[in-house]
């Protein structure tokens, strides 16, 4: 399946390049940058990278705002969030995208996830 | 089950309603029968009076208030704060009549009223306060009106039956998708208590998971 993705984002007015599984899909300066991906293989993970120095605020997937996961991009460095200087973020995602999204709020809310949340703050693991 | 909702909703919302075919195995949601008579339409009179507090997704008026901020975790785990009623029970009388009648089957927790609008909906969540299992009461369940579970189908309210729902453990999402408002009430217990317990040993729903 084909989904559309949007992403919204601040940069530094550089423009930003985006990759799907290592083929780049687009490029742009923001404020966003839209694209329809190749056909996804159901369940299979997908590696959505935008490599710039740029802070993502919104990330759209097959018209379904990912909310707050949007602070779980892989960043350079071996952190974690949704900003980055002068490198890359990488979200991990599958199709279909409302599965997989309900699937990952159910990982996040978490007994254990609860635990730590409470405890300790956000703990973007 | 599929359901096929208005297209006014968030697409999440929709996709979740049309492709999770799911149905229930009794583990996340079952109807259970309470040992007392609710009484709908007064209890309905009452709901409409109450002074609605508007700064949640839905309208919701929680009945009791512990004294002190309690946040997180400890809120499910310290019990040694003093609890007020937010209302007079004298002037609402069902109301006042249904804490008493829920109380003497065991201690509850936790309870408030929901009003939701036409067009309202809750996204798929979790709930992460006070425990794992609720328990839903609706006043009202206007047709249009769903409580799906992920992977779980849709909660059963053919006859505005209570239902127990593992609204902790599991992502669910209300909407109501009618032209008429949604009153229902929830509540949470102590499950260890015998009263409660015996309630819920009688189901398949599964208390941790």
């Amino acid at each position: 399946m084909k989904i559309p993705v949007k992403i919204d984002f601040k940069s530094n007015g550089k423009a930003c390049k985006v990759l799907l599984n290592g083929e780049t899909m687009a490029t742009g300066k923001g404020p966003s940058i839209e694209f329809e991906t190749p056909d996804l293989e159901p369940r299979r993970l997908q590696a959505l990278t935008m490599v710039g120095e740029f802070e993502v605020e919104k990330l759209t997937l097959d018209g379904i705002d990912t909310q707050s996961f949007v602070s779980h991009g892989f960043v350079a460095g071996g952190h974690r969030g949704w900003k980055t200087k002068g490198g890359l973020i990488t979200y991990y995602f599958q199709a279909p995208v409302w599965r997989w999204y309900i699937e990952w709020i159910q990982h996040d809310n978490s007994y254990f996830r609860k635990l730590s949340k409470n405890h300790q703050g956000f703990l973007p693991l | 089950m599929t359901t096929l909702i208005s297209e006014n909703f968030p697409k999440i919302i929709k996709d979740f309603y049309l492709y999770d075919e799911s149905t229930s195995d009794g583990t996340a949601h079952q109807p259970v029968d309470l040992p007392f008579e609710i009484d709908r339409s007064a209890l309905l009179l009452d709901a409409q009076r109450l002074p609605w507090d508007t700064s949640y997704a839905i309208r919701r008026f929680e009945i009791v208030k512990r004294s002190g901020e309690v946040a997180g975790t400890d809120r499910t785990l310290t019990n040694n704060h003093d609890v007020t009623a937010q209302i007079d029970f004298n002037e609402f009388k069902a109301i006042g009549k249904l804490m008493e009648d829920l109380n003497n089957i065991g201690p509850v927790t936790y309870l408030s009223f929901k009003n939701m609008l036409p067009g309202e909906y809750l996204e798929p969540h979790m709930d992460s306060l006070y425990g794992p299992l609720s328990v839903y009461i609706p006043i009202t369940w206007p047709s249009g009106c769903h409580f799906k579970v992920y992977n779980q189908g849709l909660v059963d309210f053919t006859d505005l039956r209570p239902n127990i729902v593992d609204t902790g453990g599991s992502v669910h999402s209300v909407i109501n998708d009618s032209d008429q408002e949604r009153y229902t009430f929830s509540f949470y217990c102590d499950w260890q208590s015998p009263g409660w317990n015996s309630i819920l040993r009688k189901t398949k729903v599964r208390y941790h998971k």
